[in-house]
């Protein structure tokens, strides 16, 4: 064991700005991708996108593979599809483009492309020994920010679950942030993955694991996010909201890709598992109980985050952490998120599994209280 | 799945740290590692590929240079790799370029590159195939090259080893000529093997004065075709060392040609444009040897031809002596015959003219004495008719005739027993005999057979004579058979004899001439005749007469 001191930060190759997408066929050319595998979601192919870019990329010599078969929560099943394919076009890198699931259902073929199996056997962190192919991620959502992490969350339904597999070498090797693909997103999504990248911010910022590196990308997430998001959910035409909320999902994927995450996550990961919940949706309805239950291990953090998200000082210094999760729900409601878990279908009965499920959950370890599984069992009550 | 609940700080704390990136795997993506891998692979493909006999060349087809090659091809083509990298293929090949254009039409196809110099000095011969290749998308010749000198010798080895053995079997089978000419026939057919303009053997004499010389051309005037084997030439040195000479003084191949120890030979070739070989010497030696082997059975032939002949000529000699000896034999027997005739007649006559005119004035014994000499000079007079009957037919010329055997048969009983007639006689003659013979000898035949048998029967109470014939496949047996007084089988050898006899004249008078005669008509007719006999008991006399196609004169 050594000492707590060391901190890293790893991040992919970066481009922001309109019209990113289009340096997709150089940086494909650049991998030696002669055959590109591209995971993406049939609205992305309706919206008009990968016509556009797998033209420029024949264009330039390199076919392309179009596999579109990806769920909401990605699929076990739709990994192995996926690797199948994969392998019979003898394609040598992947373009995924779209929002979080075809991003992680990428990350789930080029492991499986290079190591084989099955896909659970690299639950956990750092189970790949084999590294994949290229990867090129183009998100069109800004929230999971599994464009730039090393996060992969995968839904293995036989088992009403979803499981995590981390490791550094399922980072992406570039990632193209183009603020004119958001345009396409539903509304009620703007708000979940608006509200799920604040979340990455404001857990990586209160994590264990945070540095000063990270710090400074979670609260320019937070305060970017906490500006734009609104105007992006009541103006989804505002092209600068749109803007902003790419990049401060992309400044908080930064933070928690090297700080981690906390119990949010821990605790979300198996409500969208076992009840099909949006995982924003999840993050916002746990997020005010886990701020009480952390806010007197970092307090200063918090406050820190109330600030910036609008709570006056005499609020915070009269109300503590309740002025803190108040502008959380502030912000929440402005952008259609209210109710509870209750309201969601969540039953009682479930929150001993749900809590046996948190407590093994990877982010959990890096939450700045470490719970036992009563005190978890207590937060999803507070939040039923 | 471990519980929460059992798992401990110490596990939380290194998963925490691998989620921050600080576990011992935590590493971002590296191609490098994967990289350096397939690198060794590609090395390990490198050092196999150079380990391959086989030449391998990559060809950009924009240029036609050499883009890649293995270790073989610098062997092979006596350069090194750096020197042989960005050169065009053909230009590697030959300083000439002769070859050239016959490089760029192989294309797809296959080239054979011949006397290319090696580093050993000798010359190679490459094989050299095209192929088509595309890497990421970009084509490529490929020329892949192997060294088949070797190959090719062999090859050329068994070519020339069977145009060798099928030149023996020509000069084997060279008829009808002289040794001159077989010598020459040969001679050509080494210099064909061996690429010579000249080839010459030249045969030591058994006194090793001096050689008598053949070529493959009608090129040496018949005055140097002898050449005295004295003059410290290159033959006489292999003719000393009894060991072939390759190239030097005698300017091609001289070898000998040996039989048991001594050098009975030389043969020399000349005027290939390349220098000779080991295969020369092994093809103009074996080619020698058969061909001495083959002089020496012509020269046995020759001999035995002559022998042949000679033997041949003097049997004709013989022959034609013995057929004067047998002419003027019977020519003398003939004059004889007659020319005695005359006398006897006039002692006959005489004898009688006493006999008549003075019998009664004789005494007792003179009487006795003219009969006596009466009854000799008939005998002689007989003695004399059957010999001129035996040397008439020895001359007589058969004439082949269809007659009745049985109507002759029954002529000559007939006029048997008017002339001496004889009760209880039994003659039975088989029905319907025809022969094709000569009617008159026939004659004389059956009158010679029935007399005798008329005349052995005469002391017995009852004469049978039976005459008949036997068939027998395709020839027909004839046999007159009596129940007189036979003869012991131990003389019938003798029975055919000229005077020869078996019984006294006193017992059955006659000359002894008869079955002679006889002896010699069937014989004449290409049959033949013998006899059977019991003393006592009867003979048995059997005659065929050969066919009317087998008629032949006998000489
Ligand atoms: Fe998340």
């Amino acid at each position: 064991m050594t000492v707590d001191t060391l901190r890293k930060f790893v991040m992919p190759e970066v481009i922001f700005g309109e019209g990113a997408r289009m340096q997709a066929v150089r940086y494909l050319d650049n991998l030696g991708v002669a055959h590109a595998f591209i995971v993406t979601d049939p609205g992305i192919i309706n919206a008009g996108w990968i016509r556009e870019i797998a033209s420029a990329a024949e264009a330039a010599g390199i076919s392309a593979t179009i596999f579109s078969q990806v769920s909401e929560n990605p699929r076990t099943t739709e990994v192995d599809a996926g690797t199948s394919m994969y392998r019979e076009n003898g394609c040598d890198g992947i373009l995924a483009i779209g929002g979080g699931s075809p991003m992680d259902c990428a990350k789930g073929i080029a492991i499986l492309s290079t190591n084989g199996g099955m896909i659970q056997q690299y639950e956990g962190v750092d189970q790949i020994h084999h590294m994949g192919p290229p990867l090129i991620c183009i998100p069109t959502t800004a929230g999971s920010s599994a464009d730039v992490s090393q996060f992969a969350i995968l839904n293995e339904q036989e088992k009403l679950r979803k499981f995590g597999i981390i490791s550094k070498t399922i980072i992406p090797d570039v990632t193209l942030v183009d603020p004119d693909l958001l345009s396409t997103l539903p509304e009620k999504f703007i708000g979940y993955c608006g509200f799920d990248a604040l979340t990455h911010a404001i857990e990586a910022y209160v994590s264990t694991g945070s540095s000063s590196l990270t710090d400074l990308h979670a609260l320019e997430a937070i305060r970017i996010i906490g500006e734009a998001l609104p105007v992006a959910y009541h103006e989804r035409e505002n092209r600068e909201a749109a803007r902003q909320m790419m990049l401060g999902s992309l400044h908080a994927g930064l933070a928690f890709s090297n700080a981690s995450l906390g119990l949010v996550h821990a605790m979300a990961h198996p409500l969208s598992g076992l009840y099909d919940l949006p995982h924003g949706e999840a993050n916002s309805l746990l997020l005010p109980e886990v701020i009480r239950y952390n806010y007197l291990s970092a307090q200063a953090r918090y406050n820190r985050i109330g600030e910036i998200l609008g709570a006056s000082e005499e609020d915070i210094q009269k109300n503590g952490v309740e002025a803190i999760i108040g502008v959380v729900r502030g912000l929440a409601e402005k952008v259609g998120i209210s109710g509870s878990l209750g309201d969601r279908g969540v039953l009682r009965r479930d929150i001993r599994t749900l809590s046996d499920h948190a407590m093994v959950d990877g982010c959990i370890v890096t939450n700045p209280l470490l719970p036992d599984v009563e005190e978890v069992m207590r937060l999803y009550e507070a939040a039923l | 799945m471990k519980r929460r609940s059992e798992q401990t700080r110490e596990e939380q704390l290194l998963l925490r740290e691998k989620i921050l990136g600080l576990g011992e795997t935590s590493f971002r993506k590296s191609y490098y590692p994967e990289l350096r891998i397939r690198l060794r692979e590609l090395e390990r493909f490198r050092f196999i590929l150079d380990q391959v006999s086989v030449g391998i060349v990559i060809i950009d087809p924009r240029t036609n240079s050499i883009v890649d090659l293995n270790e073989e091809t610098c062997r092979l083509l006596n350069k090194p790799q750096k020197e042989l990298r960005g050169m065009r293929l053909a230009d590697c090949l030959d300083q000439r370029s002769a070859l050239n254009p016959e490089m760029t039409e192989i294309e797809n196809g296959v080239a054979i590159i011949r006397d290319l110099p090696s580093a050993d000095g000798e010359l190679r011969t490459l094989e050299i195939t095209m192929h088509h290749a595309i890497f990421g998308g970009e084509e490529y010749r490929i020329a892949i090259m192997r060294d088949i000198t070797r190959q090719r010798a062999a090859e050329q080895a068994i070519i020339r080893t069977k145009d060798m053995f099928e030149s023996v079997i020509r000069i084997s089978a060279v008829q009808d000529a002289g040794e001159e000419e077989i010598l020459s026939a040969a001679l050509r057919e080494a210099a064909a093997l061996t690429e010579s303009t000249h080839a010459y053997c030249a045969i030591l004499s058994p006194d090793e004065t001096f050689f008598t010389i053949s070529s493959s051309s009608d090129d040496i005037p018949a005055m140097a075709r002898l050449s005295p084997a004295d003059r410290g030439g290159p033959w006489e040195e292999v003719i000393k060392r009894r060991e072939p000479i390759l190239g030097g003084r005698c300017g091609g191949i001289c070898l000998p040609i040996s039989e048991g120890d001594r050098v009975v030979a030389v043969i020399t070739l000349r005027g290939k444009p390349l220098p000779y070989d080991e295969f020369d010497l092994r093809v103009a030696t074996y080619l020698g040897e058969a061909l001495w082997q083959i002089v020496l059975r012509y020269r046995a032939e020759e001999r035995l031809w002559q022998l042949n002949e000679e033997l041949e000529r003097r049997v004709m000699e013989r022959t034609r002596e013995l057929a004067n000896l047998n002419s003027e034999l019977e020519a003398f027997t003939y004059s004889v015959s007659h020319d005695l005739r005359a006398p006897l007649r006039s002692i006959n006559g005489f004898s009688l003219a006493i006999w008549e005119d003075f019998a009664d004035d004789l005494p007792e014994d003179a009487r006795l004495y003219l009969e006596r000499i009466r009854s000799a000079s008939e005998r002689m007079g007989t003695l004399i008719d059957d010999l001129l009957l035996l040397s008439r037919i020895s001359r007589a010329e058969l004439r082949r005739q269809e007659f009745s055997l049985t109507d002759l048969a029954h002529e000559v009983i007939e006029e048997i027993m008017e002339q001496e007639p004889r009760e209880n006689a039994h003659v039975e003659i088989e029905e319907g005999m025809v022969v094709s013979a000569d009617r008159g000898l026939m004659r004389s035949v059956l009158m010679n057979l029935f007399s005798n048998a008329w005349k052995f029967t005469g002391k017995k109470e009852k004469t049978e004579i039976l005459f008949r014939s036997q068939k027998n496949n395709e020839s027909t047996t004839y046999c007159i058979s009596d129940n007189g007084a036979g003869f012991d089988m131990a003389y019938k050898k003798k029975l055919f004899l000229p005077f020869s006899r078996l019984h006294t004249t006193e017992e059955f008078p006659g000359t002894g001439i008869g079955l002679a005669t006889i002896a010699r008509i069937i014989s004449k007719h290409e049959g033949s005749i013998h006899a059977e006999g019991i003393p006592g008991q009867g003979a048995t006399f059997y005659f065929t007469l050969g066919s009317k196609e087998r008629t032949g004169v006998l000489q």
